[in-house]
C-alpha cells in the first residue's frame, strides 16, 4: 500500500513539469505580453518597465524563466557576493503576479482573503463541497428510488430527469436556472450579494453539482438493478428477512460501491465546472481569476493555476483510489 | 438462386426460407424500437436539414443590421409599448443590433453541425490508430504510446483550451474561418486520447479471442488481422463513443465562445456561416436583464441537440451490446 502510494505521487513530478512546460510554451507563444502599452490607458515609463522586467525576470533567457519559475534559481547578493537558492514551484513558491506589479505573489491571491471578504479559495472550495453534497444527498436517493420502483412512471421521470442534468452540462444548466429564476421569477438577483451567506449560494450549487447529480442517479439505479438479481440478495429473501432490512444491508451498500469507482472523474468535472458557474453567477473564486490572468497575460498567475488546478486533479484521483481500495477488499491496488 | 418460377410463387408460404440477418441489421431493429432513440434521431435530422437549407429557411440575413430594430421581444410578447412589443416579422425577436433572432439560429446551426462532425473525424482516425498499433503491437511500443496518453490526458482539458486558444487567436492560423479551424484543432487535440484507450482496451481482449489466433494458424499477415478481424470487431464500441463525441465537441465549441475565446461572429453578409450558438449564447448572457430571449433559444438549441445525441447514444449502447437484453 505504501509503495504504491509513493509510486503514484512520485508519478506527480512529471505531469505537473509537462503541464508546466506546454503551458510556459504557449503563454510565451501568446502575441502580447504583461507590461502592453494599452495606448488608451496611461503608460508606463520606458524605465519603469525595464526595471519591472527585470524584477521579474523577464530579461533571463527563456529556459532559465522556466527553471526559475518551476525549480529554482541561485541568486547572488550585489553586497555581500552571497548565493542563494530561491525556490520556484516546486517550493510552494507561484511567482509574484504581473497584475499587482509583484506586490502580491500568486499564492497569496489565491488563499489569502481580507477581514472582511474571505479567499477566493475559499469561495471554489466551498463551492465544490457545496456541489458535491447536493450530487449525493439528492442523487443517490433518486437512482435507489427509480430501481426500486422500476418501469414505472417513477422510474421514467427521474430516469429522464437525470439524463438531462448529464447531457446539458454545468454551462447550459446554469444559463438555464439563471433565465428561469433570476430573470424570469426574480427569485434570486442577477447580480449576487455575497454578504449573504445563503441566497447567493443556491444557484450555483445546484448548477454545479447537477451533472455529478445526473451521473450518479444513473449509476445508482443501473447498480442496485444489478444487485438485486445477485444471489445473495435472493439468499436474504429466502431466509424470510423483511423488504427494507434486505435492501439497506444487502442491495444498498453492495450497490454503492459502483459510486465510489466513478467519484475521480466526478471531481474532474466538478473542478473544471467551477470554472463556468463562477462565471455564470460571478462568484469571485478561482476560475475567475484564472480568465482574468489570460486576458492580462499574468505569465505567473497562468502557469500557477494550471499547476495547482493540476494538482488537485491528480491528488484527488489518488485519494479516490485509495478511498476504493479501503472500502472494496476485493480491489488490490498493486 | 435455384429456385425455378412457381416455387418463387410459394415463397409465402415457405417457413424454412428467412430473411438473412445481419448484427448490424439486428443492432439497428434494436435502436428504432427504442422511443427516446427515434426522437434523437428525428431531432438530429431536422437540424441537419436546418442547416444545409439554411438560406431557403431563415427569414432575414443573420447578419444583417437594422438599428431601428433592436432589441424586439419575441412576436407573441405585447408589451403596450410599440417600440418594445414583438413583430410578426421577428418571430423570435432580434438582438442589440436590431438582427434577427431566428435567422441567427438556423445559420448558426450550420457551424454546429460542423463542429460536431470535424473533430469527431480527427479524433476517430487518430484514436483507432494509435490504439489498434498500442494494442496488437503490445511491449516497448505499447508502453510508450499509453504514457504518453496518460500525460495528455491528464493535462486539464479546459485550461490547455482555453490558454491555447488565448495564444493563437491572433495568428493567421486563429484567423481562419473565424477562429473556427483553431477550435476544431484544439477540441481534437484534448479528446483523442479517450478513443485511443478504448480501441487498445478492445484490441487487447480482441486478440485473445479464437478466431484471431486461427487466422494467425493459418499464416494470416499481420497486417490483415489488424485491419480483418480485429478492426472490425471494434466498430460497435467506436460507433458508441462517437455518438457521446459529437455532442460534446457542440457543447465545446459553445463553451470556448461562452469565455470569449472560441469563435468570431462575422459581419459579412455573404459569410455563409456567420455565427454559431455560442456566440449567440455570449451575446445574450451580456443582455441577460434587457433581452433574456436572445439566451434563451440558443440555449433551448443547444440542449434539444444534447439530449437527442444523448438519447441516440444510449440507444446505440443498448443496442449494440447483444449481452444486455432486457
Amino acid at each position: 500500500m505504501a509503495r504504491y502510494i509513493i509510486r503514484r505521487l512520485l508519478w506527480f513530478f512529471p505531469v505537473l513539469f509537462f503541464v508546466g512546460l506546454v503551458t510556459f510554451t504557449i503563454a510565451r507563444m501568446t502575441p502580447g505580453g504583461p507590461f502592453d502599452r494599452d495606448p488608451d490607458r496611461r503608460q508606463l515609463p520606458p524605465r519603469t518597465e525595464k526595471l519591472l522586467r527585470q524584477r521579474f525576470g523577464l530579461d533571463l533567457p527563456l529556459w532559465r524563466q522556466f527553471t526559475r519559475y518551476m525549480f529554482f534559481d541561485i541568486e547572488t547578493d550585489p553586497k555581500t557576493k552571497e548565493r542563494e537558492i530561491k525556490w520556484g514551484a516546486i517550493g510552494g513558491n507561484f511567482g509574484p503576479t504581473y497584475a499587482s506589479r509583484g506586490s502580491k505573489t500568486v499564492q497569496q491571491e489565491v488563499f489569502k482573503g481580507s477581514r472582511n471578504k474571505p479567499s477566493r479559495f475559499y469561495y471554489s472550495a466551498r463551492l465544490g463541497v457545496q456541489a458535491f453534497a447536493f450530487a449525493l444527498i439528492v442523487g443517490i436517493p433518486l437512482g435507489v428510488l427509480a430501481a426500486l420502483k422500476q418501469n414505472t412512471w417513477i422510474d421514467y421521470v427521474s430516469l429522464l430527469f437525470a439524463t438531462t442534468a448529464v447531457a446539458l452540462g454545468t454551462l447550459i444548466t446554469g444559463l438555464f436556472l439563471i433565465i428561469i429564476f433570476a430573470v424570469t421569477l426574480r427569485w434570486f438577483s442577477v447580480i449576487p450579494d455575497w454578504n449573504d451567506p445563503v441566497r447567493p449560494w443556491i444557484l450555483p450549487t445546484i448548477t454545479l453539482g447537477a451533472v455529478s447529480m445526473g451521473f450518479i442517479a444513473r449509476l445508482t439505479r443501473t447498480s442496485v438493478l444489478e444487485v438485486k438479481r445477485q444471489d445473495y440478495v435472493r439468499t436474504a429473501q429466502a431466509k424470510g428477512l423483511g423488504g427494507q432490512a434486505v435492501i439497506w444491508r444487502h442491495v444498498f451498500r453492495n450497490a454503492m460501491l459502483p459510486i465510489v469507482t466513478v467519484m475521480g472523474p466526478l471531481l474532474a468535472g466538478l473542478i473544471t465546472g467551477t470554472l463556468f458557474t463562477e462565471l455564470v453567477f460571478q462568484v469571485p473564486g478561482v476560475g475567475t481569476l484564472f480568465v482574468d490572468a489570460i486576458a492580462k497575460r499574468d505569465y505567473s498567475m497562468i502557469m500557477g493555476a494550471a499547476l495547482l488546478f493540476t494538482f488537485f486533479l491528480t491528488f484527488l484521483n489518488l485519494i479516490v483510489d485509495i478511498v476504493y481500495g479501503v472500502v472494496d477488499p476485493r480491489i488490490s491496488l498493486t | 438462386m435455384a429456385t425455378s418460377a412457381p416455387a418463387v410463387k410459394q415463397r409465402a408460404f415457405d417457413q424454412t426460407e428467412r430473411r438473412q440477418r445481419t448484427l448490424w441489421g439486428d443492432a439497428w431493429r434494436r435502436l428504432t424500437r427504442n422511443k427516446a432513440a427515434v426522437v434523437g434521431l428525428v431531432v438530429i435530422v431536422m437540424f441537419v436539414l436546418v442547416a444545409i437549407f439554411a438560406p431557403l429557411l431563415a427569414p432575414h440575413n443573420p447578419v444583417l443590421q437594422t438599428n431601428s430594430n433592436s432589441l424586439r421581444p419575441p412576436m407573441w410578447v405585447d408589451t403596450g409599448n410599440p417600440r418594445t412589443t414583438g413583430v410578426p416579422e421577428h418571430v423570435l425577436g432580434t438582438d442589440t443590433l436590431g438582427r434577427d433572432t431566428l435567422s441567427k439560429l438556423i445559420y448558426a446551426a450550420r457551424v454546429s453541425m460542423i463542429v460536431g462532425l470535424v473533430p469527431t473525424i480527427f479524433v476517430t482516425l487518430v484514436g483507432v490508430t494509435i490504439g489498434l498499433i498500442s494494442g496488437f503491437a503490445g511491449g516497448w511500443v505499447d508502453n510508450l504510446m499509453m504514457r504518453s496518453v496518460e500525460i495528455v490526458s491528464s493535462f486539464p482539458d479546459l485550461l490547455f483550451l482555453i490558454t491555447l486558444n488565448v495564444a493563437l487567436r491572433d495568428t493567421v492560423f486563429g484567423r481562419t474561418a473565424n477562429g473556427l479551424l483553431l477550435i476544431f484543432v484544439a477540441l481534437a487535440l484534448v479528446s483523442w486520447t479517450g478513443m485511443a484507450r478504448l480501441v487498445r482496451g478492445q484490441v487487447l481482449s480482441l486478440k485473445q479471442k479464437e478466431f484471431v489466433e486461427a487466422a494467425r494458424a493459418v499464416g494470416a499477415p499481420r497486417w490483415q488481422i489488424v485491419l480483418k478481424h480485429l478492426l472490425p470487431n471494434t466498430f460497435a464500441p467506436i460507433i458508441v463513443s462517437i455518438s457521446f463525441l459529437i455532442p460534446g465537441f457542440i457543447l465545446g465549441e459553445s463553451v470556448l465562445t461562452f469565455l470569449a475565446v472560441g469563435m468570431r461572429p462575422s459581419v459579412d453578409p455573404t459569410n455563409q456561416f456567420p455565427t454559431s450558438w455560442g456566440v449567440m449564447v455570449q451575446e445574450g448572457y451580456n443582455q441577460l436583464s434587457s433581452g433574456p430571449w436572445m439566451l434563451l433559444f440558443p440555449v433551448l438549441c443547444i440542449a434539444a441537440v444534447m439530449l437527442a445525441f444523448t438519447f441516440i447514444g444510449d440507444g446505440l449502447r443498448d443496442a449494440l451490446d447483444p449481452r444486455e437484453t432486457k
